[in-house]
């Protein structure tokens, strides 16, 4: 009851924020979905308990940065340019089916639009179930299991700061292993060693990211890449004091490309394959997290230049301190190389066909400390400032002209975030 | 000078804060944390292993298919932190890192939470199903406490 009066005063807030034309469709539509979702909600958890759940969230923030681009003009003032919006429903109509779907929208710089997209919509069906072992499956689109944050990525109380160690989980072409039309095979197992929970899945990703071919060719090419085949899977273990979490996750993408008519490149394929290595430590006052990355990247059948593979490689340390029940101070030192044979990117540079793309690209070793407030269980506050050295991870759309950017910089981030 | 305000504010927010839930802390402190279970809930007893695998919203049904449904308090409510601690041996800000897990990946869903120990009993005792936990408030007959064996 609460709920729907509530969306209805934000459905009213929407409609008179439009007429002044301040309001993006985008976010008037997120909003209108909550308000027409949550009274069909509140009237079916009236009949059945807790089976019809509705979350979301809204973000807005703020970067800043001494130079470079990082979504949006935000050198000098700074730029509002980071917004990010989700609302998601899920039902239970018998103990062991549930029902989900997560609208998103996330403006980016130039990175993202803004665009309403479906983040996930699946049923997740348990074949057996008690208090050791749990197995099942997941059909629909379903968020890729990479790491220890890749599937909630996009809610921002779920990351361990404004932005996740950018190494791993870029900002930059995000969207290619965001979520996949797929089904997925599930398991857990708990005794007296701990907890070993296993996945796999197989599916289609969403390939189509305004920096993918940015990220994957240096520039824009004629040609569109598209959408194949993906395989997905990551093994965890935990102690049975729920201290210590270690996983090993694994990608395997298939990116074909197809050549516009006269385009020197040529049909081709690349292939996308990350391993990351993920460990996690909680304490009562520290939570100590480090994953590891090697990127393989396999260019294959281009006819502009013969095959050839880069392994990219990526970690991270860091501690997240506990300062009191609503406070967490964050301390991350995180590490890029696009080329683990060339971590300079002296090799890099010196290729003719890199020219005017400087070396300091092919890498980021990026300090950065945080600072979260939970102000109120529905109101986050943080604050977050980073100092980098190269711009591995700097969003290409935003800094059209490499030899534009500079090799050091530091970026202020503040961000608000209201959520239920 | 913008930044160095910020942190100034930041770090005055955080004393008060800290202050106000070492008060809270202080106040909580009164008596041991039951499990309490609706009435026709099939199980008198539990153990460890079943309350955490129902809190972390794993184990979505009772013997004999009666679905659980979970009540907690907010994460800052001391009796939810004596709870988590004491009788899960988990830190609040771990179970509130599974729930969200679980909520934005579409895989599960948070518990239903209460804003105070009188209103939890309320529910669970009205709930087919329901699990919940209290401290300051004594269980009357609309409840069961169940036993936890350890």
């Amino acid at each position: 009851m609460t709920a729907s009066m509530c969306s209805r005063s934000i459905a009213n807030h929407v409609s008179s924020r439009q007429t002044n034309g301040i309001m993006t469709k985008t976010t008037a539509v997120i909003l209108l979905t909550l308000s027409v979702a949550s009274p069909f909600a509140s009237s079916l958890a009236g009949n059945s308990a807790s089976s019809v759940q509705l979350h979301g969230f809204i973000s807005q923030s703020y970067t800043r940065t001494s130079n470079n681009r990082f979504f949006g003009e935000s050198e000098n003032n700074g730029s509002f340019d980071f917004r990010e919006m989700g609302i998601n429903i899920s039902a239970r109509p018998s103990p062991d089916l549930q029902l989900a779907a997560q609208l998103t929208s996330r403006k980016a710089g130039k990175s993202d639009d803004g665009d309403v997209q479906l983040d996930y919509g699946l049923m997740d069906y348990s074949f057996a179930a008690n208090e050791t072992a749990r197995y099942g499956m997941r059909l629909g689109r379903l968020k890729v299991p990479l790491g220890l944050y890749n599937e909630t990525r996009g809610a921002p109380m779920t990351r361990a700061g404004i932005l996740l160690a950018q190494s791993i989980y870029f900002e930059r072409s995000r969207n290619v292993a965001l979520s996949a039309d797929a089904g997925e095979l599930y398991g857990e197992y708990r005794g007296t060693f701990g907890q070993l929970s296993a996945q796999a899945a197989v599916g289609r990703p969403n390939v189509v990211d305004p920096d993918i071919e940015t990220a994957l060719f240096k520039r824009n090419q004629p040609g569109r890449l598209e959408d194949d085949i993906a395989y997905s899977g990551r093994i965890m273990y935990e102690n049975s004091a729920s201290t210590l979490r270690a996983a090993l996750s694994h990608l395997r993408l298939y990116i074909p490309y197809n050549a516009a008519p006269g385009d020197p490149l040529g049909n081709g394929e690349i292939r996308f394959i990350p391993w990351v290595l993920s460990m996690q430590y909680d304490s009562e006052f520290w939570t100590l997290t480090s994953e590891y990355a090697i990127r393989r990247f396999e260019y294959s059948q281009f006819a502009a230049f013969n095959d050839f593979d880069i392994n990219g490689e990526s970690y991270y340390i860091q501690a997240q301190y506990h300062i009191a029940p609503r406070w967490r101070a964050l301390l991350r030192y995180d590490v890029l190389y696009n080329d683990a044979k060339d971590r300079d990117g002296h090799a890099f540079a010196a290729n003719p066909a890199n020219r005017g793309v400087p070396a300091y690209s092919q890498f980021a070793k990026d300090w950065a400390i945080g600072l979260r407030w939970d102000a109120h269980r529905h109101l986050m506050l943080r604050a977050e400032y980073h100092d980098i050295n190269g711009t591995g991870w700097l969003p290409n759309n935003d800094n059209l002209i490499p030899a534009a950017t500079q090799k050091h910089w530091n970026l202020f981030l503040l961000s608000a975030t209201l959520y239920f | 000078m913008v930044r160095s305000i910020i942190v100034l504010v930041a770090l005055g927010l955080f004393a008060v804060n800290a202050t106000a839930e070492t008060h809270n802390k202080a106040r909580g402190e009164v008596g041991e944390v039951k499990v309490i279970a609706s009435p026709d809930t099939p199980a008198r007893e539990t153990t460890v292993p079943q309350l955490r695998a129902i809190f972390a919203m794993r184990l979505h049904k009772w013997a004999g298919n009666l679905p659980v449904t979970v009540y907690v308090l907010s994460d800052y409510h001391p009796t939810h932190a004596a709870f988590s601690k004491t009788i899960l041996n988990l830190f609040p800000y771990q179970m509130r890192r599974t729930w969200n897990r679980l909520v934005f990946s579409g895989t599960g869903q948070a518990p239903e939470e209460v804003l105070s120990e009188e209103e939890m009993v309320r529910k669970v005792a009205s709930t087919p199903g329901a699990i919940g936990y209290i401290r300051r408030v004594k269980a009357d007959d609309s409840v069961h406490v169940l036993k936890i064996h350890r």
